[in-house]
Parts: C-alpha cells; structure tokens; sequence
C-alpha cells in the first residue's frame, strides 16, 4: 500500500474514532450505555494507533522521499540531512497539525490509564467527551483542510532530472535546535487540554470543589514546564540563527506562544490559593479554560496568516476552522461558567493583603495585566485597520516599555512572598525574614554599579533579581537544612529553583537589552575593527558547497584568539539566501557576528558584530526553570489526604453561607 | 471573588462575552491579504533626486518642471523591471522628444557596471543613476521594485505604481491628472 | 518575636532596624548614583542601532531594519546613519521614515485611536487595583465584625507557632478551622 494510501487511511481512522468517542461518551452520560468507559478506553487507543501509524508513515515518506506523497514533495528534499529531514515534518502546517495531534492521544492515553480507577465518575464522561471532541477537531482539520496525505505526482523535470522537492524553509533547516523546540513546544501547548477537559467535567457536574485541581495539578505543572522549555529554545534557536542578536522580537507569533505561558502560570500560582482556602474558584476554571483557548487563538494567528509574523506558515484554508472552534471553546465555557458561577461562592476570606494568599492574588492580578497587555498589542493593528484602515505596527518599545514595571512587580512579589506566611504576617515578621534577601539585592546593585553597569532600569532589575533570589535562597537553605537534598524536591522547593531560574532570566534581559551594542564595520582581509573591548580580524573568505547549500564562509578572529566563521548560504533550490551567524559564548557576554553583505570576489566584506552581556544566563535560567518544574512534581506528595473526589457544591455554599 | 448578588456569574461572563465575540468578528472580518504598501506624498512635493547619471552627466529633478517625469525604481535582475522596460522604451521614444515628458530611472541596490550592460542590451537613453541610490529609495518609499513614481510638470506626485508598468498605464495616469486640474 | 516592647522608640530601634537602614541608606545611594551617573557616552552607532530596531522592515513580516538584510532594510540603515550623522533628532529621522514607508513605526502614537493602545492597559490596571482595594476592605470589615478575641487569641497564638517554626500550615485541619470560625 503506498504511503498517501495508508497514510490517509490512518487519519480516517482517527477521525472515526474521535467521533464514536463522541458518541459513546454522550450515551455513557445519558444513561444508555453502560459499558462506556471500556468502550472509550478502546476507542482512545484506536486513536492513538491512528495518529501514531500516521505519523509514522509520513516519516517514512519524508526519509525514504516518496514525492507521491504532495507533503514531501512540498516541503522535503532528497538534499536535507537526515535530522533535518525528521524535523521536517513539523516545518509546515499539515505535518505540523498531525504532530500536534499525536501528541494529543499521548495526553489522551495518559489520562484514560491513569484515571481508569474512576471510571465510574460521571465528571470522567465528561473528561473524556471534551477529549473526544478536541481530537475530533483536530483529526477532522486533517481529512479536511490541512491534509497531509494527499497524493503527487513526481514528473521529472524539463531537464530530465529526476523530480526533487524544495526541501523546508532554509532557516528551519540550518540548527539542530529545530528539531527539539516545536515538540517541546506542542508538549506543553496541547497539556494545557487535560485540565482545561477536567475544567469542564467540574463544571458540567457541578462538582467545583477542589477535586479537579488535585487531579490535574501536576499535569498542569507539567505542560507548564514544556511550554516554558519550549519557548526558551524558541528564542534561544532565533538568537542562534537570525543573526542580529535577537532572542525575542515580540512579533505576534512569539506574542500568541506567551500568552497561555502567561495564563498558565497565573493559574499554577492562583491553584494554591484554591487548595488552601478554597477560594478563588470561578477565576481558577477562567484561568484553565483562557489558557487553553489562547492556545487555539494562538495557532489559529499562526497558522492562518491574520497576523504578519516571520514565524507565521502559509496562509491556508484552515482559519475560519480554528475560530469556528475558537469561538465554540469560548461559548461553551462561558455558558458553563455563566451557568455554575453562582454556586462557585468561596468558602474562604482573604485576611490580610500582607499574607501568602494575598501576594498570589496580587501576582495574579499583575499576571492578567500582563497578558492583557500582550493581547492587547499583538491584536491592536487589526482593531486599528477595521476602523480606519491604517496599516500599524505595535512593535517592541510599546511591549518593553508597559512590561518593564510588570517585571518589577512580578520581582518584588517573588521576594515578598515566598516568605509570607499564609492567613497574615506581621511587620517585624516581614523584617526577620527579609533582611538577607535585602542585603544580596543591594551587593546585586553594588555589584553591577562596581562593573560599570548604569541607568536607573537595568539597576532596578537586578537589585530586586537579587531580592528574588536571596528570597527563594533562602527557602531552599532552609528546606536543605531540614530535609538534606529532599528539601530541593516538592511543589514549594521545586517552585522556589524555578524562580531562581526566572531570577536569572530577568538579569539576563535587562543586561543585554540594556548593555547591546551593534556596529557594521566595512573589512578587506588583514583589516581589523574593535568595538566594546573586543577586537575582530577579518582573514578572508572560503566557499564550501555542501548537499543542499553553498556557504560562503568569512573568517574572523575574536581577540586575537579562535577563529570564528559566519556565513551566507544559498540553498540551491529555494535561491534563498541566509545568513548564518556566528556566535562567541562566555558567561559574560556574547559576542555575535554574521555577514551583512559580501562583494562577490570575496576581498569585501560588510561585517556586522553584536555583543551583549549575560546572554547565556537567559538558556541557563530556562533550564534551570525546567529542572525546577522537574523537581517540583518529582516530590512532594505529602500533602494530598483528602480524596481526590470532590466534595458536592452543596456542602461548600453551606459553610460559605455559615460565614456570611 | 465572592458572590454578592445571587446571578453575579452573569454579570460578569457577559462582558467578556462580547469581548470575545468583537474579536471574533475582527478576525472573521479580516481579510488575510497582505497590505499593499500605501502611496506617499500623493499630491506632495516630489523628493529631490540629485546625482551623477551614468551617461557622464549630472541629474535634478526639479530641472524637469514643466515635464511629467516618470521615476522609475528597478534593478537589472528583477523580472518583471526587465519586462516593463520596452514599454518604458517605447513611452520615452513618443513623449520625450517633444519635451511632454522624461524618464528617470533610479537603480536600486545594483552595481554601476551592471546597469550600463542592461542598458546598453535593451536599449533607452534617458538619464540612469546607479550610484548611492539607497537614499532616493528610501526617501520615495521604494521597498522593493520596480515600482514607478509619475511626478507632474509642476513637480507633485500624481501616482506610485507598483510592480511593473505599461505605457498605456502611464498614460492613462497622466491623463486623468490633466483632465482633474483643467476641471 | 522575641523582642520586648520599651519606649516606643526602643521597640523599633533594634540591631534589625540599623540592618534595614543599611539597606536603604546604602542600596539607595548606589542606586541612586548609577542611576544618575551616565557611564559611556552612546555613540552614532548606539543611536542608529536603536532607531533601526524600532523601525519596522517594509517588506518582512515582523522583523525590524536592524534585524533584517533585504535591500531596503540596508537602505533604510544608511539613510539613518546619514540623518544621524548630520544631526536630526531620534523623532525627525523617525518622522521622515515613516512617512515615506507608512506603518512602520513600531512605537504606537501617543494621540488619536492609536493611544488606546497606552491608556487602556492603564486604565484596566488602575481598575483592577482599586477592585483588590475594595475587596479587601470589605473582607477585613467582615472579619472584625466575625472573630471574638477568644477566636483572635486562638489565631494569635497558633500564627506565633507556626511563625516560630518557619513552617507552612498543614492543609486540612487549617481549612476545616477556617471555614468553621464563623
């Protein structure tokens, strides 16, 4: 059978299963089918046989490049190396659409033999028809628009050679680091979908105490942490190859991947809060359900070409889908949340702002803001043109300038509360706790000030970063005393290392955005430019072709020491041409150079260096971050005595009319 | 956080509703194209082109008052600026003689060597400059060519046209500007 | 929680109190002097790097002059360079680009639709701010008229031992107490 065949078969399958999912789930809750739960489970995994066979086979499309299959033939080469040619796969929106959907029924199976003991939970049918539903979605997206098994075929070309594809995107195929960012991308893009489905179970049964959260935290937790990874290497694989020193350029793409990041880690801070007091309910199920459908919003804004984005793919057919779906994931859960909200009614009172409960309000607070600010630039030129139909561009100083205090509040209450006692603290309380974490703030300053570091913004950075730090420092000294090495384990401590890791991102960005300094120096061979302390040679040029490029490659010395090559490809069948960067590392700075122009003998070239401090803290930070993320849902299961089924409403509006 | 009224849920769901929905609709609405970029100066002053052609001579454009002069941005690889050039060819051998109208061409982002071969294998004499044109493009708003710039006799933008042109569309832009001023 | 009330001036002045001053007198003023202090004068180079990233590339979805090498971008680099070089200020080269290629300003203006953009975040914040105001106020109202000092003194004390033991509440019995207290 041929791969377009097979391929096409297998997505059939997936997609008749995602909807008799549908359809035995609504029976199981109607009452008419008992068996549902064993029926689903099968269901689950025909699907995940479906996606997985799927993507399997498309691989083998790519790797063995069968140019019937029209994907291949679009998007591969017999010219790509081998990683690249995997990697291919995710590089367009078809391949991208069933990646995305494989690692769905992943989640998918997860939830079904994790939960298996609760089957006969109704909040479970609900789960699983959310699920049903949202892998439906996406299986249909494949037999209807963004097909990827459609058939081609391969002519050979006028010239009698032999049928070749294009092969990707130049910039897609040119670091390894795109053969990791977009999974680990989706990983934590489609987690957000497993509490958002347990969202709706509370919500459709009317069971909104804590269980769900219990149920999904760590999950939540989890695709926390890819999202965040994800992003990171995002920015870490622009910096690597764009050249210009860029790690984030607030375009709308990277704008839309940061807003359920945002939402997401509000609601696993705001989550506490829930679990100790019980409150905050109605804006815990929003904060879940935003995230998941800023998660649509963004790869509808991605993938649909509404908003212009060196990210973007092709503009495609698949728009006015993913905001039909968009538009059903809003109704559906503001009509539940309007429906339930009233029976929602906290139990608790918050008594003190000056408590733990009252910072993760304010950090929420602050965190809506946030993305209120994000959404609110990426989609402003849209609001702009439907009204008086100027073109408009929201560009990076209007972020940096209204995110700049959002990252000085979001500092000070990672010194603040980490620290604070939940209920109320106390003044002096404050004091006692503080002082150390005040003190590495202020040495931060000195320190900064000392290496010459200077203006009022980048020096507020890193005063409270070292407040931050000192503070989460200081919870770990004191989990480490007790525990030994356990004291780095749990949600507490765990969380505390991923906040010693946003510390060092905080730096990281406010030093090179602050300190960047950039010139283009005109060089012939021998010629030597300096800039920031650093000196570069230029020596000469060289040609190297290589399977699918030609390179032409510019040596210069950093320093007096090693040599280092930027370069402009051609890849031969696009004719694109890009440059390839070359970057320096230090735990200092960075110094990066790439090629702005070459003369065509090679005797000239235009030389463009970048050299900004710390950079390399940004990829340490996020991995700390990530072990972080990884400590915090390896330990820590002390504290889970009460069952995970949710009390009914009913007992929680009766101690919230007890206290009223 | 706490509920006060006993439907307060709606009250608040229902805003964000229609939030959610206008930006629906924005979307919806929105069509996907990509935005032309916008003609400049239309009506304006046209932007000083002063330099060396690379006939050897010196160029101004406020020298050609009382003349339409089409400024035309290319370069000798692009495609369609080799297409459109007979027709610049053949507007400038109608129109320039008689002194109605000149032809500038400004290169953009091409070497000097280059442009004289292509002019001298496709033919046209009218004033060329090649050299540190980055200026005049940027000044004319030029992002990418060809693209071409009608400047009245009276030395006001009439119209930028993009992509590449034909006399008949040189034309019938001239004449409706004449026919607007004499109305 | 140790310390013993004397004088009202001695409850506060207490080798703590000289720690937090030292922060304050000293984190202040090297604050304050980096802050003032201008370090290394930005150069040409400094300037036209920073007005070509705020500029947007004409002709490259979301990448800015500085970042990109298409014609255009590098034509628009030169002709900052050259208005920096002859001495026009940051908003006349801006004005001048942005009127020959429209929409391209990444900063939004400051007048008409486009400073919406600015000042409906500021409202939202301030709006949000005001609502915790008030939802704390209103809690803590309820809780003075809820908890007799009885409650007040079993709270106290519980919270000096927990405070003394660095350790957080454990979770359930917490909740129960709570949500009993009314």
């Amino acid at each position: 059978m041929s791969n377009v065949t097979l391929g096409a078969l297998f997505v059939a399958l997936g997609a008749a299963s995602a909807l008799a999912g549908v359809g035995v789930v609504v029976l199981g809750l109607l009452g008419r089918r008992r068996g549902w739960w064993r029926d689903s489970a099968m269901l689950v995994g025909l699907m995940m046989a479906a996606a997985g066979g799927a993507f399997l086979v498309m691989e083998r499309a790519l790797i063995t490049r069968d140019f019937t299959v029209s994907f291949v033939a679009q998007h591969g080469s017999s010219r790509t190396p081998a990683v690249f040619n995997v990697a291919t796969l995710w590089s367009a929106l078809e391949g991208s659409i069933l990646l995305w959907t494989l690692v769905l029924c992943g989640y998918v199976v997860a939830v079904v033999v994790k939960f298996r003991e609760r089957r006969d939970d109704p909040m479970m049918a609900w789960v699983m028809l959310t699920l049903f539903v949202v892998c439906g979605f996406f299986f249909l997206l494949m037999v209807g628009p963004a097909r990827p098994f459609s058939s081609f075929d391969p002519l050979p070309f006028a010239n009698g050679q032999p049928f070749d594809g294009p092969g990707p995107n130049p910039l897609l195929q040119n670091h390894i680091l795109m053969a990791f960012h977009p999974p680990i991308l989706y990983l934590g893009y489609v987690g957000f979908t497993v509490p958002f489905a347990f969202a709706v179970g509370a919500l459709a049964t009317g069971r909104v105490g804590e269980g769900w959260l219990l149920a999904t935290r760590r999950w939540t937790v989890m695709a926390w942490g890819l999202l965040t990874l994800g992003v990171i290497l995002g920015a870490w694989w622009s910096y690597e190859t764009l050249g210009w020193g860029g790690y984030w350029g607030w375009d709308p793409v990277e704008n839309v991947a940061l807003l359920p990041w945002i939402t997401g880690t509000a609601f696993v801070h705001s989550v506490m809060v829930q679990e100790r007091r019980g409150m905050l309910r109605v804006w815990n199920l929003s904060l879940v359900i935003a995230t998941f459908s800023l998660t649509i919003l963004g790869t509808f804004i991605t993938r649909s070409g509404a908003l212009e984005s060196v990210h973007a793919f092709v503009e495609s057919a698949i728009g006015p889908w993913f905001l039909t779906f968009f538009g059903l994931v809003v109704v559906v859960s503001l009509g539940l949340i309007a429906w339930r909200g009233d029976e929602l009614r906290a139990p608790g009172r918050i008594d003190s702002p000056l408590s733990r409960e009252g910072a993760f309000l304010m950090n929420n607070v602050v965190f809506a803001a946030f993305a209120f600010v994000v959404l609110l630039g990426t989609i402003f030129p849209l609001i702009v043109e439907a009204f008086d139909g100027r073109t408009l561009t929201v560009g990076s100083p209007y972020f940096e300038r209204m995110t700049m205090p959002i990252g000085f509040v979001l500092l000070f209450l990672m010194a603040i509360a980490p620290v604070l006692p939940w209920r109320k603290a106390s003044a002096g309380l404050l004091s006692e706790r503080l002082i150390w974490p005040a003190w590495l703030g202020v040495g931060a300053i000195l320190l900064s000030v000392l290496v010459g570091a200077r203006g009022w913004a980048p020096l507020m950075a890193f005063g409270l970063g070292g407040f931050a730090g000192g503070a989460a420092l200081r919870q770990l000294v004191l989990a480490t005393r007790r525990l030994r090495w356990r004291g780095l384990t749990g949600r507490t401590n765990g969380g505390m290392i991923v906040h010693l890791g946003v510390v060092l991102i905080a730096v990281a960005l406010a030093a090179s955005n602050s300190y960047v300094r950039q010139e283009t120096f005109e060089m012939t061979p021998g010629e030597t430019a300096e800039l920031s302390g650093h000196t570069f040679t230029f020596l000469g040029t060289e040609v190297v072709e290589y399977s699918n490029r030609v390179e032409r490659k510019a040596a210069v010395r950093i320093d007096g020491g090693q040599v280092y090559e930027p370069a402009i490809a051609v890849y031969d069948f696009a004719g694109r041409l890009i440059g390839i960067p070359s970057v320096r590392s230090t735990l200092t700075d960075d110094v990066a150079l790439s090629i702005a122009e070459m003369s065509d003998d090679g005797q000239t070239v235009f030389l463009r260096v970048t050299i900004q401090p710390l950079i390399v803290w940004l990829w340490i930070g996020g991995f700390v971050m990530a072990a972080g993320t990884l400590l915090a849902i390896a330990g820590g299961s002390r504290r889970s005595p009460i069952s995970p089924v949710s009390a009914p409403v009913t007992a929680a509006q009766e101690s919230g009319k007890a206290l009223a | 956080m706490t509920a006060e009224s006993p439907r307060r849920a709606v009250w608040i769901v229902a805003p964000v509703a229609v939030v959610m929905l206008l930006l629906l609709l924005l979307f919806a609405t929105r069509d996907t194209g990509t935005s032309g970029s916008a003609v400049i100066g239309k009506g304006r002053l046209a932007p000083a082109i002063i330099g060396p052609t690379i006939a050897g001579g010196e160029f101004d454009l406020d020298d050609q008052r009382g003349r339409f002069v089409v400024v035309n941005f290319f370069s000798t690889t692009c495609v369609p600026c080799i297409r459109e050039h007979p027709e610049l060819v053949s507007f400038h051998e109608a129109y320039a003689p008689t002194g109605f109208a000149e032809v500038v061409s400004v290169a953009f982002d091409d070497s000097a060597a280059n442009v004289v071969a292509f002019f001298e294998s496709n033919g046209g004499d009218w004033p060329v400059l090649a050299s540190d044109t980055g200026s005049i493009a940027v000044a004319y708003g030029v992002p990418l060519v060809p693209e071409s710039v009608i400047v009245a006799d009276n030395g006001e933008v009439i119209d930028k046209l993009i992509g590449g042109v034909t006399r008949s569309q040189i034309e019938t832009v001239i004449a409706a500007y004449i026919e607007e001023s004499q109305a | 929680m140790t310390r013993r009330a004397g004088s009202p001036m001695g409850k506060w002045v207490t080798p703590r109190f000289w720690a937090w001053l030292g922060v304050v007198v000293i984190g202040g003023s090297v604050f304050l002097f980096g802050a003032v202090d201008d370090g290394p004068p930005r150069t040409d180079a400094d300037r036209v790097y920073s007005l070509a990233k705020n500029f947007g590339c004409p002709v490259c979805d979301g990448q800015s002059v500085a970042e990109s090498d298409t014609v255009v971008a590098r034509n628009i680099r030169q002709q900052i360079a050259r208005r920096v070089d002859e001495g026009r200020s940051d908003e006349t080269i801006i004005a001048e680009l942005e009127a020959a290629f429209p929409g391209n300003d990444y900063t939004p203006a400051a007048s008409g639709l486009s400073s919406l953009v600015w000042i409906l975040p500021v409202v939202v914040g301030a709006g949000a701010l005001a609502g915790l105001f008030v939802i704390f106020r209103r809690w803590r109202q309820e809780i003075e008229l809820g908890a007799s000092d009885a409650d007040e003194r079993l709270v106290d004390q519980f919270r000096r031992e927990s405070e003394a033991e660095d350790v957080d509440y454990p979770a359930g019995p917490v909740q129960t107490d709570e949500q009993g207290d009314g």
